[in-house]
């Protein structure tokens, strides 16, 4: 990082990193997996805060159970019967005498119910209470909070509903296309945009399914689709004695199947007078929620600079190290701190952006077949490094990728002291990001941090549409590079095999290559 | 040494020595010049520019990343080579298996139901995305051999469409 995460440049006081906060924790558990699990886990870290994970059988090799103090199993592979097993955690976090649960983002983040149930077993939530969260994390609920204190909403459904007359009524009404969203959604699960009635009820039916499977809840519904915008969030942050401030905004249009791939702040579109406008709006959201600790208030901003409360996040982001690589604070310590009752340590007046900063998330998945999930074995790993880059994991060489879970391996983090600094330092990274054995998105994120549309700051949340469909990933020249790469692994692999076993072994194909050698 | 790449398949023969190698593509020879730093790792000149290729393979591939550029390569199975003779690609039959292994959460079609080209067969959930797969083939379903809630791997043949 660029920071170093106590002493920034605007000379800001980070939540407390001394055990002098009188009601710090000793021992928190976070009931999550991957990067994010490892992230919390440094946090705490350099809080003097012990740390317990919980894992599933599928992870008991983990990044994170690796890097815990302790880690407790919770159950098998499914995360129903594990990450998303409040009871298991709960017990999980007594037995081992933790005081607070940090809940990380996805799995049991927003649930308002188990925020309570960690709150009714004594221990502390790092989140908001569960009454903002519950009206925070139906988007319906929501709206209709947000239409009442007067914050832009987009026009739509005001309820959920089972019945799909509901859904073709308010279709009709506003005419096609349309959105199906999760009231309890986020990352583009249980999402349909629906161009036709006759996809609507297929649409309505797999919204529903998608939803339930991920988030526990089949309640849908649909508003109107607005083409073309920019998907802007502010960050937002509130101790639990009222003060609220804004942290800046974060830009993340760049997204494939609904779900983000690339982030950077600020947007390319923001002006000051925008900015503050928006930020002004995101505080009075979270203050007429109620709501308490970090959070992310997102906006759909139009072609005209129109903006639209979407919804709160009230959680951490997977986003998040761009606003800190901009403004210098650490907002899992913020989090943590906040829990602990500290006011916040600073006034929105002492805020500052600085920089650019840009975030690339590295998924298994295969561009070249529809970003589908890709399992199996880390067998090669070069983490990429220099000035300005930051490798948020959870992989190492020799980790396996289950299929149970969101397939995200890490997240290159750059900065730059301007977008296109910042910009070419992220496809430096990139290219020095190797990871072999399942395949990931980064030669189609080199692709659209390097297209015209992009440089020129034109990020909408069609530009993958647009831009990237028939893109040719690979470049063909390299083709036989790689062949003579292959061929020569192949057979120093091989070479190290025979050496190291019994000449009585089967020979394997690999040893009939012949005809060359190689020198010492 | 056999690679496949793109369904193609690469006939590939490397000779040379001393930091100096040919590469016989399917009979076609191109030269690299090559510093080898260790078993996964090669600085190769490429374009006039040298650069670090990582390779690394298992049973059933080969890695290959290029300054930002991956290429799965797929060795050759036995199976495949029997299989290809069988019948099973031709496009009178078509075999439907999941993309990877994961969860059956809607079969649209039953057995006998008479289906068009693109008719969406079944919905099947991996790492919580839905994917629906469809038939490429006009014709009949001749088999349906899982239900919803199944777990499947990705080598189980899900549905069966036949031509009539």
């Amino acid at each position: 990082m660029l920071f170093s995460k106590n002493v920034n440049p605007h000379g800001l006081r980070n939540p407390s990193n001394s055990k002098k906060g009188k009601n710090l924790f000793k021992k928190i558990l976070i009931a999550n997996r991957s990067e994010i699990a490892c992230r919390v886990i440094r946090a705490c870290k350099e809080m003097g805060i012990c740390t317990v994970a919980v894992y599933s059988t599928a992870d008991s090799k983990a990044l994170h159970v690796q890097t815990a103090d302790e880690a407790v199993c919770i159950g098998p592979p499914p995360a129903l019967q594990s990450y998303l097993n409040m009871e298991a955690v709960i017990q999980a976090a007594k037995d081992t005498g933790c005081e607070a649960i940090h809940p990380g983002y996805g799995f049991l983040a927003e649930n308002p119910v188990f925020n309570q149930k960690v709150r009714d077993a004594g221990l502390v939530f790092i989140g908001p209470n569960p009454e903002p969260m519950e009206l925070l994390g139906s988007k319906v609920k929501s709206r209709v909070a947000m239409i009442k204190a007067g914050v832009p909403v987009i026009p739509g459904m005001k309820s959920s509903s089972k019945v799909l007359k509901d859904f073709e009524d308010t279709a009709e009404k506003m005419g096609y296309p349309v959105l199906i969203k999760a009231s309890a959604g986020g990352g583009g699960k249980g999402m349909r945009v629906v161009h036709k009635s006759e996809e609507l009820q297929s649409s309505v039916e797999g919204a529903m399914r998608e939803s339930k499977s991920a988030f526990g809840s089949d309640e849908v519904y649909l508003e109107k689709y607005i083409e073309s915008p920019r998907h802007v969030e502010f960050q937002v942050a509130a101790d639990n004695s009222g003060n609220a401030v804004y942290l800046f905004e974060r830009e993340c249009s760049i997204q494939r199947r609904h779900q983000k791939i690339i982030e950077e702040a600020p947007s390319p579109v923001m002006n000051a007078e925008l900015r503050k406008k928006m930020g002004e709006t995101a505080v009075k959201v979270i203050q007429t929620a109620k709501y308490n600790n970090v959070g992310t208030v997102e906006f759909l901003v139009d072609k005209n600079l129109n903006f639209y409360f979407l919804e709160v996040n009230a959680r951490i982001q997977v986003e998040h190290p761009i606003t800190e690589m901009t403004t210098g604070i650490d907002l899992v310590k913020l989090q943590i701190s906040i829990a602990t009752g500290e006011v916040l340590p600073f006034k929105q007046k002492d805020l500052r952006q600085s920089g650019h900063s840009i975030e690339c998330r590295i998924y298994a998945e295969d561009p070249d077949n529809n970003f589908m999930p890709s399992s199996g074995k880390i067998l090669f790993l070069k983490e990429p490094s220099g000035t300005g880059v930051r490798f948020d994991s959870g992989i190492y060489q020799g980790a396996e990728i289950p299929v149970f879970y969101d397939p995200v391996l890490a997240k290159l983090i750059v900065w730059g002291k301007d977008r296109e600094e910042a910009r070419s330092r992220m496809i430096i990274a990139l290219k020095n990001t190797v990871i072999l054995g399942v395949k990931t998105s980064i030669p189609f994120m080199l692709k659209a941090l390097e297209h015209d549309e992009y440089i020129n700051g034109n990020t909408f949340t069609d530009f993958i549409e647009k831009n990237l469909c028939n893109v040719e990933l690979h470049d063909k020249s390299k083709l036989r590079a790689a062949f003579m790469a292959s061929a020569l692994h192949a057979n120093l692999a091989n070479k190290s095999k025979t050496i190291s076993s019994k000449n009585n072994e089967i020979p394997s194909p690999w040893l009939s290559i012949g005809k060359w050698e190689i020198a010492e | 040494m056999i690679l496949n790449y793109n369904n193609k398949v690469y006939n590939i023969e490397l000779q040379g020595k001393d930091g100096s190698y040919s590469l016989l593509v399917d009979g076609d020879k191109v030269d690299f010049p090559v510093n080898i730093i260790s078993d996964n790792v090669f600085n190769m000149q490429i374009e006039n520019k040298f650069v670090n290729v990582f390779a690394t393979q298992d049973e059933n591939n080969c890695y290959v990343f290029i300054d930002g550029d991956t290429f799965t390569f797929s060795k050759p199975k036995e199976e495949e080579k029997c299989f290809s003779s069988e019948g099973g690609l031709s496009a009178d039959k078509e075999i439907i298996k999941p993309p990877m292994p994961g969860c059956i959460v809607k079969v649209l079609v039953q057995k006998e139901q008479k289906v068009e080209e693109g008719t969406a067969l079944i919905i099947v959930e991996a790492m919580k995305m839905e994917t629906s797969l469809y038939s490429t083939i006009s014709g009949i379903v001749t088999q349906v051999n899982v239900s919803a809630g199944e777990q499947v791997d990705s080598d189980t043949v899900l549905i069966v469409v036949e031509k009539e």
